[in-house]
């Protein structure tokens, strides 16, 4: 049974030539409990895909068509004051960035505090505070940082103090937007660690979104490849990473280093993504792919299950019988050229 | 920060040395002999000679500058040609009519300003910020002479009721009844010099507020489903306005200078007025002395203004 529930997502701007999708149909099932990873390169969409989730929208833009459903309730029916309940309580967002995400002249656990009390008005003064300082310690942050403002943390204090002020009011769900990319390496891990390790105690559910395929591979159950605003490949992370049926996958895969294979030299995919004024023909991907085909610019793509997989794993390519046996060499030309 | 203020005083002097000596050197560079205006028409050369060594005018400029910077450092601002009496005394007669004005306008432009930039934000890009941004330009656009004769004209003259000068009737009435018709005289003079003020702080407002209202927290503050007041008035204008703390302290020196046209205008009794006369008269120690204690008070604005930063802003302090 889906907690949150999204289908056939269009979610984009008005440009003075039209209307242009950031997000194109998408379609996205999160099971309680379960952690979804959505993976891509910059401007593909997956930050955009939360924002349009959650119905946070940026000034211009709209969501064109299509629904998200969390608990049944049709977020896009609903008041914006029921809005505002599901918001936090339900629904919770990490945001990209947590440099700016906290107010600069208001106090951490006023911050905190008042995410708290939005959500539970008869909570004392007392109990506000209690539940500041648990949820401080289960970050793992000194609670005098509750009297301090957020220019005077460490950047993973502030990431910390982000992480606990979506976690405060137990969300059901938790939208992760590259909640780590501004830290170091060490400070990343250890961090995800520690939300990995909440997790599994409070059991929210998850979208982390990244561009960290191995962060992805450790903590989410199932991934989701977007390009250009679209879901190009989707299924169990193991499906997906062992055996990826869509080209762009390959390349996104291949273009890690890989520690068992030291050999193997990583790979870049040739080009760079298009934005999302282009004037698509056929497969998105096609320009940039080395599989692609004349046919596949006249193709109107959809996403198809893979056979041997079973009905969770769907690629968007039209070559997909192809993919496997050409996976080993893909790329490889491109490399030597580059 | 007793540390902080006293550097802050600390660099507020060589500022007001500055100002000094510019004022000096301006006045002295104007053409027109103060001795002539203080011997009338028909006086002879030997007469004019004598005025000029009485009040030492025949003395080298350097000599005249550095004798007047050391009386000022002791409080002497010299003495009125034409009232033939201490400036000092005639100007600190003056200041509370015109600290009146003052404070009054600066509060008022203050206000509408800023009620009208954050209203312009939040209808960005509607008919009603377009309107609002249209009557800013016209405002700005007017010089406060012409805008206040304007409305001399409209209110005073064609429509009526309001009086179109001074600061109470004549005779001056008492009590209650005195402060009802202070009111009422301040009106006109007043929105003169808010109208002045009214586009600098709706602007500023306004950029400040709509890109405020897109910041990374503001956001969060919506996600966290806190209501749309909480969320303007707590996480967006706390931070959207600090800069309208410091250009409080700035405007201040240009309301000030409206305030004295705005004086000589309405027939205010304050130092607008005074300096109107002096300038007439080419009382220089008179024009000087208005000068310095404008310059002080403008230092003292922007000192404050600084101090009232580092208290809202917990950012300042620590830089």
């Amino acid at each position: 049974m889906s907690i949150l529930e999204v289908r056939d997502l269009v979610y984009g701007y008005d440009s003075p030539r039209g209307f242009v999708p950031i997000v194109d149909h998408v379609d996205l099932d999160l099971a309680a409990g379960e952690s979804l990873g959505v993976i891509g390169e910059s401007g593909s969409g997956k930050s955009s895909l939360l924002y349009a989730v959650m119905r946070i929208l940026k000034r211009n833009t709209r969501i064109a068509s299509g629904s998200v459903k969390f608990k049944g309730d049709d977020l896009s029916r609903i008041s914006a004051e029921r809005l505002g309940d599901i918001r936090w309580s339900g629904m919770s967002m990490v945001f990209q960035g947590a440099m700016n995400a906290l107010n600069p002249i208001i106090r951490i656990g006023s911050i905190l505090g008042e995410a708290y009390a939005r959500h539970h008005p008869r909570a004392s003064r007392a109990e506000i505070r209690d539940r500041v300082q648990e949820i401080l310690d289960l970050v793992r942050v000194p609670s005098h940082v509750r009297t301090a403002f957020a220019h005077e943390l460490s950047g993973g204090m502030r990431q910390r103090v982000v992480i606990a002020l979506a976690l405060i009011c137990h969300p059901d769900v938790l939208l992760a937007d590259e909640p780590t990319t501004a830290l170091d390496v060490v400070l990343q891990d250890e961090i995800m660690a520690r939300l990995e390790e909440i997790r599994a105690k409070l059991r929210f559910g998850m979208i982390l979104v990244s561009h960290d395929l191995a962060l992805i591979a450790e903590t989410s159950n199932r991934v989701m490849v977007m390009y250009a605003g679209q879901i190009v490949e989707t299924g169990a992370v193991r499906d997906v990473i062992d055996r990826p049926r869509h080209p762009y996958t390959i390349g996104l895969l291949q273009s890690y280093p890989s520690l068992q294979d030291m050999q193997r030299v990583p790979i870049s995919i040739p080009g760079s993504p298009p934005t999302p004024e282009t004037a698509f023909r056929g497969c998105r991907f096609a320009p940039r792919c080395p599989m692609a085909e004349p046919a596949c610019l006249d193709w109107v793509s959809e996403l198809s299950a893979v056979e041997e997989t079973g009905a969770a794993h769907k690629v968007r390519c039209r070559r997909v019988d192809e993919v496997d046996a050409c996976a080993a060499s893909l790329y490889r030309n491109q490399r030597s050229d580059a | 920060m007793i540390g902080y203020i006293g550097s802050r005083v600390f660099l507020a002097l060589p500022t007001l040395v500055f100002v000094v000596v510019l004022n000096f050197m301006l006045t002295h560079l104007a053409p027109g002999d103060p001795a002539y205006a203080l011997a009338g028409e028909n006086a002879t050369p030997e007469y004019l000679e004598t005025i000029r060594q009485e009040y030492q005018l025949d003395r080298p400029l350097m000599a005249q500058l550095s004798a007047y910077l050391g009386k000022i450092a002791t409080g002497d601002l010299g003495f009125s040609f034409s009232y033939r009496q201490p400036v000092l005394g005639l100007i600190l007669d003056k200041v509370p009519s015109t600290l009146t004005l003052v404070v009054a306008g600066l509060i008022l432009g203050t206000v509408l300003g800023t009620l009208a930039g954050v209203l312009a934000a939040k209808r960005y890009q509607t008919a009603l910020d377009a309107t609002l941004n249209v009557l800013a330009l016209l405002l700005f656009s007017l010089p406060i002479f012409w805008l206040g004769l304007l409305m001399i004209l409209v209110f005073a003259i064609w429509m009526g009721g309001l009086p179109a000068g001074g600061m109470t009737s004549l005779p001056p009435k008492q009590g209650l009844a005195y402060l009802g018709d202070l009111a009422i005289h301040m009106v006109l003079p007043t929105l003169t010099v808010a109208l002045h003020t009214i586009p600098t702080y709706f602007r500023l407002t306004r950029s400040s507020v709509i890109d405020a209202l897109q910041e990374d927290y503001v956001v969060t503050a919506r996600a966290i489903g806190l209501r749309e007041r909480t969320v303007l008035f707590r996480h967006c204008l706390r931070n959207a306005l600090l800069p309208n703390i410091t250009v409080a302290g700035m405007m201040l020196g240009s309301v000030f200078s409206g305030a004295l046209l705005t004086e000589a205008i309405f027939s205010w009794p304050g130092i607008g007025s005074l300096m109107y006369g002096a300038v007439i008269q080419r009382d220089l120690p008179l024009v000087m002395g208005i000068f310095t204690v404008s310059a002080i008070c403008v230092v003292i604005a922007i000192l404050l203004t600084d101090i009232t930063y580092s208290l809202v802003d917990p950012r300042v302090r620590h830089g």
